[in-house]
């Protein structure tokens, strides 16, 4: 290779560095968002995982309603495959006003990562959380006092623990906890704040609440990503269930004896199951899948994961068109050199080296700085938003697969240098006379406005160029519009998904479940204590309504007796009403016709059926049914029960289905039990607004004060969580848009370059002949315009279509995003589009000014 | 004395790359009369073109003075200058550009249609002998025919001066003696001031006057006081 065809691919870089730079800038882009997105969700699972391991999170735990004996967990121990057991208590109690989980200090599994201040040493010193810190006001150093009498009263009367008052030491996260967010708990009203861990021997009880196993090397795979994981543990599950019935039956016996523990010890020890008798009392053996918090990571970051699916591939289309538009055309533009140097006997692959070497150079680049950058940035800004909002997680731990970079790569590297190879071969292929010629630009042709002297005659000259330029190179035109095209739909699906999002929780909480808080009530309460509990709420100014009906969950399995796909939608929230109460629906509930993912001011309202259950329309869409379809009904002892499905409405988060009680005895054959009041509160003071924080705190603890009342929750703290977890994906939505913005930019200015590098002869003798500045720049302007134009409006088309696909592939089963664009995220996206391609044009107008006549001319033509 | 028409006075055209100062016009002193014929003669590198590119306000000059009519371009600002290309001179390159993507006649109505006072361009195209080409596109015309296109376009302007740098460079002998002639009666037929570079010294007879260059210098001005119609040189 003769090695002044490097100097000349050095001086063409050179020569051409707007170019190379935003070749290389548009590499860097595509496959710095590509890798960086599709490594986000690894990095997060990987983060999470490594921290588990660290950590020692427990792989399966053994949960009894009777509790677990110091043998129990000794056996369990000894288990094959098992490699530690502890056992561990933990009860619900109160620091304070504040709801906390008491549980003892750790030594083998679930170790709590101290994060200020050391583990505790004395006996009446504990480790807590900083948000249970906060809600006390206090710190480290001083002191907390507990309150375990629910505890206590649900032991049959036996305290559980000796020290009462203990000094904050430190302040930890816990494996078992890395959300924010933690359950409600039966005790009282409200959420617990977090853990306050106390060394063991504070305990009085004799027994475990549950047993942690930590399992022989499981370490090694990643818990959400490798299914030989799950399959591992749920070998072991299988195996462990004998022991379990054995263990379970000796334990039923041992208390049968003794009498002191009371039916109400079980109901404490089995917070989330439902009430046990020591009858069916029996050992629950559970992976990590039913902690609460690793499930939500879990959604989340798959949520993530197809996110990361499907966008970035739009993305790097549109980048990857760019560039081969870009390195065709140059290698179009140099056809004379291409010839001459065939014409001097260089080898084919030396002649191709210039424009090889040219995109290697700035693919490779372009592609190797946006791995560096993207699989940094990305997952460490995305992680770092997510931890920062709802998640108490170490910070990110980076990881790489060789997969996504050689792909992403490989593909940048394919999109550039393949068109620069094609564009060659075509090139070469030619003989030097050839090429040496300049290429007949379709002699004559004319086009089509051309046959309409009325229009054509009044057209000057430079729009004739521009209607001629437009139309008669076809491929550079559609080109340009899938390059500005793309990033239009790019644009407007990153802000449509956005509201998409974001619109159905404002929709869900404020125009469809208006009304407040819910209220279970025992199923067996008795009728004066309703009465009284009516009285009660009747008296409270707080309360502005109640509504009384029937809510338990079903699945809902589409009658299929033709097809042999059976469709099952799970936990669908039934709620029944008396045919005088589904009159009164309508302040607690908004029934509206299902309208695809659009919220309709002002549509008429469905009144619930007395003969059929109406289903939200996600259910419905599910399903797969037309109105007055059969379905089958199954509740939770798996009893099936079919029904009529008379329609569906309007719905976005989790299943509903309504029905009146004469059709739920009709269904299910019994009258339906009221266990459930649904609250609006009144507007307050004056009618000023709702409660704020405190007062509904208040107000919770005098309802569950109230005989007959099990629980209480407010709808608000429902529609937190789901903000939180919206909240996580806002950051990528946000970083998708700009990253869509940049790209759009740099389309648009790749695209402008290519235009004025080509024109540079026309624009020179445009400026000789003494066009001013403004007239030689629109000669350029003219066709930008209108490609933008044009291209903008594909775009939105584009984006309609791309944004309905996205949000298909990005939905999750119970929740109904909206489908449809708001007009002001097309303007946005038109808006931004233009703006960008008018930053464009200002920058080449510099340019043009700046062309040198006498350069551009001296040169022959081509 | 009156004031010639066009006047070089000690102009110089600096290049600077780097250590390396390159003078392309090194105290260029000379005058051109209105209406006259003008050859510029001189070896390859000499500074001809230069001095052409700075004579149409293409190229701004190191230092000097150059005055068209009175007017002094050394000292323009770039909008005058713009105005200056635009109103008074028609360029003639030796490789046409032509736009492209516009027949024959639009390429010189393009010229046209930013002038005051320009000349009909279909005439014009039919004056250069191209009354039948006129809706042809570049690609479709020959060499020649091209460059008369280019003669058309600058002429069409009606400019005050006529600047052509080898402007038979890419024709052949007969096609470029025929364009040589066409420059020439339109000098003659229409009074205007024409200047052409050529390498070819054959050609000095034909011009009113012809200004040898060498070295970025003026070496030579010779006065034709007959000037012989190029059609009946031979080279
Ligand atoms: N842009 C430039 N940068 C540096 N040097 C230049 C530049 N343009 C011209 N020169 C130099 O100035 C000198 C005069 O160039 P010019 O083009 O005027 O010569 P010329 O007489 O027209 O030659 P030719 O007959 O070959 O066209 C040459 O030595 C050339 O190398
Ligand atoms: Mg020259």
């Amino acid at each position: 290779m003769p090695s002044h065809l490097y100097t000349d691919l050095l001086r063409e870089i050179r020569k051409t560095r707007r170019r190379f730079l935003s070749l290389l800038i548009m590499n860097m882009l595509a496959v710095g968002f590509l890798a960086g997105l599709r490594m986000t969700s690894p990095v997060m699972r990987h983060t999470v995982d490594r921290y588990y391991d660290r950590q020692a999170l427990m792989d399966v735990r053994v949960l009894c309603a009777l509790g677990l004996t110091e043998e129990d967990v000794e056996v369990l121990g000894q288990q094959d495959g098992v490699l530690s057991a502890e056992g561990s208590r933990s009860f619900d109690a109160l620091a304070g006003e504040q709801i906390v989980t008491l549980t003892d200090i750790p030594d083998r599994v679930n170790l709590p990562e101290v994060l200020e201040g050391r583990l505790p040493q004395a006996p009446d010193e504990c480790l807590t959380e900083q948000a249970v810190l906060d809600a006390l006001e206090i710190g480290i150093g001083d002191t907390l006092t507990l309150d375990t009498s629910d505890a206590r009263a649900k032991n049959g009367g036996e305290d559980i623990l000796s020290g009462k008052t203990y000094t904050v030491v430190g302040t930890a996260r816990s494996p078992l906890y890395i959300t924010m967010d933690r359950s409600t708990t039966s005790m009282g009203a409200g959420t617990v704040r977090g853990f306050v861990a106390v060394p063991k021997e504070n305990f009085t009880v004799d027994y475990y609440t549950t047993a942690y196993l930590k399992l022989e090397g499981l370490e090694a795979w990643n818990c959400y990503t490798d299914d030989a994981y799950e399959d591992a543990v749920d070998d072991f599950i299988d195996r462990l269930e004998p022991l379990g019935r054995e263990r379970a039956a000796m334990r039923r016996e041992q208390l049968l004896r003794e009498t002191t523990i009371t039916d109400m010890m079980a109901q404490m020890l089995s917070s989330g199951l439902s009430a046990v008798d020591l009858g069916n009392a029996k050992w629950y053996i559970l992976g990590r899948d039913t902690v609460e918090s690793y499930l939500t990571f879990s959604v989340d970051s798959a949520r993530m994961s197809d996110l990361a699916d499907v966008f970035p591939m739009i993305f790097f289309l549109v980048a990857a068109l760019s560039s081969l538009t870009t390195m065709t055309r140059m290698v179009e533009e140099q056809r004379g050199e291409i010839g001459s140097m065939k014409a001097l006997g260089l080898s084919d692959g030396a002649v191709s080296f210039k424009y090889l070497g040219y995109a290697l150079a700035a693919s490779l680049t372009g592609g190797l700085l946006g791995l560096a950058i993207g699989c940094t940035l990305i997952p460490w800004l995305i992680y770092y938003e997510w931890t920062q909002l709802s998640y108490l997680l170490p910070s990110a731990e980076f990881l790489l697969y060789p997969s996504v970079v050689l792909y992403s790569l490989g593909l940048a590297v394919l999109a550039t240098a393949g068109a620069a190879w094609a564009a060659c071969r075509s090139a070469l292929r030619a003989v030097p006379a050839v090429l040496l010629r300049p290429r007949a630009p379709m002699p004559g042709r004319r086009v089509l406005p051309e046959y309409i002297p009325f229009l054509w005659n009044r057209l000057s000259f430079l729009r004739k160029v521009s209607i001629r330029n437009l139309l008669r190179y076809k491929k550079r035109f559609w080109m340009t519009i899938a390059g500005i095209g793309g990033c239009t739909a790019i644009l407007v699906t990153g802000f449509g998904l956005r509201d998409s999002i974001f619109d159905i929780l404002r929709w869900q909480f404020d125009e469809v479940t208006v009304y407040d808080a819910e209220m279970g009530i025992r199923e067996d309460i008795m009728r004066s204590e309703q009465v009284n509990l009516e009285h009660f709420l009747a008296g409270m100014p707080e309360i502005g309504d109640s509504l009384r009906c029937r809510k338990e969950t079903v699945d809902v399995i589409a009658d299929t007796a033709g097809s042999r796909k059976q469709v099952t939608v799970e936990n669908v929230t039934l709620l029944s009403f008396s045919a005088a109460e589904a009159e009164r629906t309508e302040p607690f509930l908004h029934l509206q016709p299902a309208a695809d993912g659009l919220h309709r001011d002002g549509a008429a309202s469905l009144s619930i059926p007395d003969n059929g259950v109406l289903l939200d329309e996600k259910t419905f869409e599910l399903l797969g049914i037309e109105p007055g379809d059969p379905v089958i009904l199954r509740d939770s002892e798996e009893h099936t029960y079919p029904a009529v499905a008379t329609g569906g409405c309007e719905n976005y988060v989790n299943h509903y289905l309504y029905m009146q009680d004469g059709y739920y005895k009709e269904v299910f054959g019994s009258a339906p039990a009221r266990n459930t009041m649904l609250l609006r509160f009144s507007e307050g003071p004056g009618g000023t607004g709702r409660l704020s924080a405190e007062e509904q705190d208040a107000l919770a603890q005098k309802l569950v004060d109230q005989p007959g009342v099990q629980s209480f929750s407010r709808i608000d703290s429902m529609r937190t969580r789901f903000e939180a977890s919206m909240g996580n994906i806002d950051a990528v939505i946000l970083l998708i848009i700009a990253a869509a913005a940049a790209l759009a930019f740099l389309v648009l200015f790749n695209l402008t370059n290519i235009n004025v590098t080509e024109r540079l002869r026309e624009l020179a003798t445009l400026k000789v002949l003494g066009f001013y500045d403004g007239e030689t720049a629109s000669y350029v302007y003219r066709e930008n315009i209108f490609l933008t134009l044009l291209g903008t409006a594909a775009g939105l088309f584009m984006g309609r279509w791309l944004h309905r696909w996205l949000i298909h592939t990005i939905e999750v089963d119970y929740l109904l995003f909206g489908r449809t664009i708001h007009p002001k995220c097309y303007v946005y996206a038109a808006v931004l589009t233009m703006l960008f391609s008018l930053s464009v044009n200002v920058f080449s107008f510099f340019y043009i000014r700046d062309i040198d006549m006498v350069g551009a001319l001296a040169q022959k033509q081509e | 004395m009156e004031q010639a028409f066009i006047r070089f006075e000690e102009v110089v055209k600096e290049y600077v790359m780097g250590e390396v100062h390159i003078r392309a016009a090194d105290g260029v002193t000379f005058s051109v009369e209105k209406g006259t014929f003008t050859v510029i003669v001189g070896p390859s590198g000499a500074g001809k073109t230069t001095i052409l590119n700075m004579l149409g306000g293409m190229d701004s000059c190191t230092s000097g003075r150059i005055t068209v009519d009175g007017k002094e371009i050394s000292g323009s600002t770039r909008r005058q200058l713009t105005d200056y290309r635009r109103y008074d001179i028609g360029f003639v390159f030796q490789f046409y550009n032509l736009v492209q993507n516009l027949t024959a006649l639009e390429n010189v109505e393009l010229a046209a249609q930013i002038c005051r006072h320009p000349l009909d361009a279909r005439q014009t195209l039919v004056d250069v002998g191209l009354g039948d080409r006129l809706n042809n596109f570049p690609a479709q015309l020959s060499g020649g025919e091209q460059q008369r296109v280019a003669i058309a376009r600058a002429l069409a302007k009606d400019p005050k001066l006529l600047l052509c740098d080898e402007p038979t460079g890419a024709l052949d002998y007969v096609t470029g003696k025929q364009i040589l002639a066409l420059l020439q009666d339109t000098c003659r037929k229409r009074g205007m001031t024409v200047i052409v570079i050529t390498h070819n010294l054959a050609l000095t007879p034909m011009a009113d006057k012809v200004i040898h260059i060498r070295n970025g210098r003026v070496s030579k001005e010779e006065i034709n006081t007959q000037p012989v119609p190029v059609e009946e040189i031979e080279w």
